[in-house]
């Protein structure tokens, strides 16, 4: 070990509150950093994870949609190629995630209205890996609305014959109080054979991605991408949900931006106040050092070198303090993902990083005091 | 040899001029033994404080050898004071938190080999003592500890300031007689005190008062022209 370590150390060990006291600013601070990181990257996992439920927040159609139809329809008369979802897919960075794309119609069966819809498997972009949001259905299955069921008498597990096809009824959905209520939905594939439009689809449906700020137009990007992946296509927001979201988002973010920088202002003025006490202690010991023929750069060394010992300790107990914390809050704040709360190589290493430099910061002003401390003033005492 | 020329250090105190030392020429030869003595506040840590580079004059030059010492930039007079120096203080300066032998190896940018240190400190009565810490020291042994630290890098010059003040006449006798060993091996000491009980150690007395060389030990005085 070399002296300047071994002098640390000793010291450390020998003014115990001053170190106990300085430790314990650090590991604070570490430990709320940690878990208010741990907690908003829960809380931006909550939020993707409740978006998720509540459904899709974009909807891509055909360029030449009529609005007006659409709005009234509740689905595209025009349809696109299938293989516009493949190219979007193929699209480099694109925001969006999870599509799946979809095939409507309108469909008369057994002199019933009802609609049929048809959706592919979830797209995800190559290398991305999201686990799927919404089930995929089978061939040959089909999920039948609560309104059709009852009409036609339909039960679970019986037989359901549509365009010559026969399907087996998966399920029937409870009543939605919507026009859930008189759909049938099946795999894509199925449903254009039925409808007579193989490779078609009206409807691409999507949810942007998350990686947007505030400051970002998510309509606007997400438009410019579309325009360049399929041209002949256009976007609809549901921009509630899609505001709701982002919303909440924010709101997190603002959170912790706020309170993060108020606490480790505060536990930085506790480290420095900790520190010129100390250089204030050790005046004799810094005059005596340099007497010696020691440099005021190596006076400063040994207090910084001091704060990234005692950083260091502190990044080690203060991760763990603060994991903890965000263990034991999460749950109660993120029922839905504080399973996936725990140890983050990234974070670990972000502190083991960070809360070092934190402490050498804050401890700068007293090391450059004690380094430029004249040392007559103190040899000439006694 | 060391020359002090019209070294004056004044402060300012209440807008008047407060002399510590006071056009002070003098000149050590090289392994001369020379105490320096006069009443307290006279200007005597100041001097050598002056002489060790740590305290710049007001005016005047203070040279060792060809080298003008408050010529030198700051790193050089650290190197500087790192190889030729060596201190006592009165009241010890020891690290409280380090080993008598830690205390030693303090010295210098670069310890000094952990044999040596082990040995000047053996030669003291200290060998018993190595990893004790300063409280657990008597003053006597506190004092020899800093004088293994202040010998351990084999300077050219030792300065001691008022090295005996705290010591029992035993224990005061070993430092004298250990800094007169130092001078018998060539090194140069200049010794503040505040008695003449140890006047037989020196070549030569100087007396300061009131930051005035009155005695330079050669019959003349410290003073130059009017
Ligand atoms: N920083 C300072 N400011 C003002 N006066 C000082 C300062 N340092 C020393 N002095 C004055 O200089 C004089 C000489 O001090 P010093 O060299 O310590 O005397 P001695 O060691 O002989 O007792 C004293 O009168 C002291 O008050
Ligand atoms: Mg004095």
């Amino acid at each position: 070990m070399s002296r300047a370590v071994r002098l640390i150390f000793s010291e450390l060990r020998f003014r115990k509150l001053n170190a106990a006291l300085s430790l314990l600013s650090v590991t604070a601070a570490a430990a709320l950093f940690v878990a208010f990181y741990t907690l908003t990257e829960a809380q931006e996992r909550e939020t993707r994870r409740v978006t998720r439920d509540l459904g899709f927040n974009l909807r891509i159609v055909s360029r030449e949609t009529e609005m007006d139809r659409f709005y009234a329809d509740g689905f595209s008369e025009k349809t696109l190629s299938e293989d516009a979802v493949h190219r979007l897919v193929q699209h480099p960075n694109l925001s969006y995630n999870h599509l799946v794309a979809t095939l409507q119609g309108r469909y008369q069966l057994q002199g019933n209205d009802v609609l049929l819809t048809g959706i592919s498997p979830e797209y995800a972009p190559p290398g991305r890996k999201k686990k799927p949001m919404i089930f995929s259905i089978e061939r040959g299955k089909a999920y039948v609305g609560f309104h059709v069921a009852q009409r036609l008498g339909l039960r679970q597990g019986d037989p359901l014959e549509l365009g010559g096809r026969t399907f087996h009824v998966e399920r029937t959905l409870a009543e939605s109080g919507t026009n859930d209520d008189i759909r049938i939905t099946a795999n894509l594939a199925d449903v254009q054979a039925v409808l007579g439009l193989p490779g078609r689809i009206n409807e691409i449906k999507a949810i942007d991605c998350l990686c947007l700020t505030p400051d970002e137009n998510p309509l606007g990007i997400l438009r410019s991408e579309l325009e360049a992946a399929v041209p002949e296509a256009k976007v609809v927001m549901l921009r509630s949900m899609a505001e709701t979201r982002a919303r909440q988002r924010q709101s997190a973010e603002k959170y912790f931006a706020l309170l993060t920088p108020i606490i480790l202002i505060g536990c930085a003025i506790c480290i420095g106040a900790l520190a010129m006490l100390n250089v204030n202690d050790r005046r004799q010991e810094i005059g005596l050092f340099r007497a010696m023929g020691n440099s005021s750069a190596s006076v400063m060394g040994l207090f910084l070198g001091k704060a990234v010992i005692i950083g260091v300790i502190g990044a080690l107990l203060g991760y763990f303090a603060g994991l903890e914390l965000a263990v034991a809050f999460g749950p109660h704040i993120f029922p839905q993902t504080s399973a996936a709360i725990g140890f983050s190589a990234n974070l670990f290493g972000l502190a083991l990083f960070a809360v070092p430099a934190f402490t050498v910061l804050a401890s700068f002003l007293p090391a450059a005091a004690a380094a430029t401390q004249d040392p007559a003033v103190v040899l000439r005492e006694g | 040899m060391i020359n002090l020329e019209q070294v004056t250090k004044s402060y300012a105190k209440n807008g008047a001029e407060v002399y510590a030392l006071r056009e002070v020429t003098l000149e050590i030869l090289p392994g001369e033994f020379l105490a320096v003595r006069g009443p307290s506040g006279s200007g005597k840590t100041t001097l050598l404080l002056t002489v060790a580079g740590l305290l710049r004059p007001t005016a005047g030059k203070v040279r060792h050898g060809e080298r003008d010492l408050y010529a030198l930039s700051r790193g050089q007079r650290v190197e500087w004071r790192a190889a030729e120096i060596g201190f006592v203080f009165q009241m010890f300066h020891l690290v409280p938190y380090l080993s008598v032998l830690d205390n030693v190896l303090l010295a210098g940018p670069i310890p000094a080999p952990r044999e040596t240190a082990v040995r000047m400190l053996e030669e003291l009565g200290l060998s018993g003592r190595l990893k004790h810490r300063p409280a657990e020291l008597s003053a006597g042994e506190c004092q020899r500890t800093a004088l293994a630290r202040a010998l351990v890098r084999s300077p050219k010059l030792i300065l001691a300031d008022e090295p005996t003040g705290n010591l029992d006449p035993d224990n005061a006798e070993t430092v004298m007689r250990r800094l007169k060993q130092f001078q018998a091996d060539g090194g140069t000491v200049i010794v503040v005190t505040h008695s003449d009980d140890h006047d037989r150690y020196a070549d030569r007395v100087v007396r300061l008062e009131a930051g005035q060389l009155v005695d330079n030990g050669d019959g003349t005085t410290g003073k130059t022209g009017g």
